[in-house]
């Protein structure tokens, strides 16, 4: 069961930063031209790639108790900062991530259309930072969720799934993909991450979960619960004070 | 936010508390506090509990905090 929500779960993380990294691309690509948008890319998942075999290996050395406690408590302070931004945008008091409006912002700020056959340098660098930065949240996701199983290579299936899926749609659509349930999808991401974060940091703690690994279950319930409850109380509080 | 005249180094450590920490830095501190105190109810009793019960109220802090500096 764990193994089937790590994948899920780097998957649903992947898919949600490589289509705010597509939209930079994209609008790179439009405008600096093709061959400055995907060598920024290459390079930067090569850097990406790059810190995952570092660190990887690294962290799965480290005791098991520490290594749960460490990792939980990063899982916890990541998960909740993604569930925080999903419950404030499905509440409505944050506005939902639109990848049609920052398309054309990214465009504008990158001087207009006319590409390129050259590398431009302005160009380079958006595409480069926009997919390492995306990039870097997944990177730390597999690598901790994969290493505190000793499945880094489990979730770097998930994680490298969600890329070619938007590699291939995005060379197939030419547009920012719009339609993906972004904020669903981080909402989802966010309560894996801080369920995951709750009991590997009990664990690492010497908490004992009742029923054991059956907990998770129980805690993935709980905190959607939760999530819920709270949209359902911003909702009312937005209306207010609207 | 990190400045460019600042060295570096101090950028990078910038760059990884502005990571680590995001949006809320009150959220860090909440799961700080929350670990702490299961850590030291683990000693006498069951633990579990606090977790449970620990990181809802700093989600619903933060959350309250958020919607309170923000109007909208």
């Amino acid at each position: 069961m764990r193994e089937v929500v790590l994948v899920l779960a780097a998957f649903a993380a992947s898919l949600v930063e490589m289509v705010e990294a597509l939209t930079i691309v994209l609008a790179v690509g439009v405008t600096k031209g093709w061959r400055t948008a995907l060598s920024a890319t290459a390079t930067a998942l090569a850097v990406l790639l790059a810190i995952i075999v570092a660190f990887g290996p690294l962290i799965s050395k480290l005791p098991l108790p520490v290594l749960r406690l460490v990792v939980g408590a990063l899982l916890l302070v990541f998960g909740l900062q993604w569930l925080r931004k999903a419950i404030l945008r499905a509440s409505g008091w944050k506005a939902l991530h639109d990848e049609d409006a920052i398309f054309e912002r990214e465009v504008e700020a990158l001087g207009g259309e006319g590409t390129s056959a050259r590398i431009d340098g302005k160009g380079f660098a958006v595409a480069f930072k926009g997919v390492l930065l995306e990039g870097l949240e997944v990177a730390f996701i597999v690598v901790t969720f994969g290493a505190t199983q000793h499945r880094v290579g489990l979730a770097a299936i998930g994680a490298g799934a969600a890329v070619v899926l938007v590699v291939v749609v995005g060379l197939f659509v030419h547009r920012p993909l719009a339609r993906v349930p972004e904020n669903s999808l981080k909402m989802v991401v966010g309560v894996l991450l801080t369920s995951f974060g709750m009991f590997w940091a009990g664990e690492g703690l010497g908490a004992k979960w009742p029923g054991s690994d059956a907990a998770l279950l129980g805690i993935i319930a709980w905190v959607a619960l939760v999530s819920a409850l709270l949209i359902s109380r911003l909702r009312t509080r937005s209306k207010v004070a609207a | 936010m990190t400045s460019p005249k600042r060295p570096w180094l101090l950028r990078i450590v910038d760059a990884i508390v502005d990571f680590v920490v995001g949006d809320d830095w009150l959220l860090a501190v909440g799961v700080i506090v929350v670990l702490c105190i299961t850590a030291l109810v683990g000693r006498a009793v069951g633990s579990w509990w606090v977790l449970v019960v620990g990181v809802p109220i700093v989600l619903f802090v933060s959350l309250m905090r958020a919607t309170r500096s923000h109007p909208s």
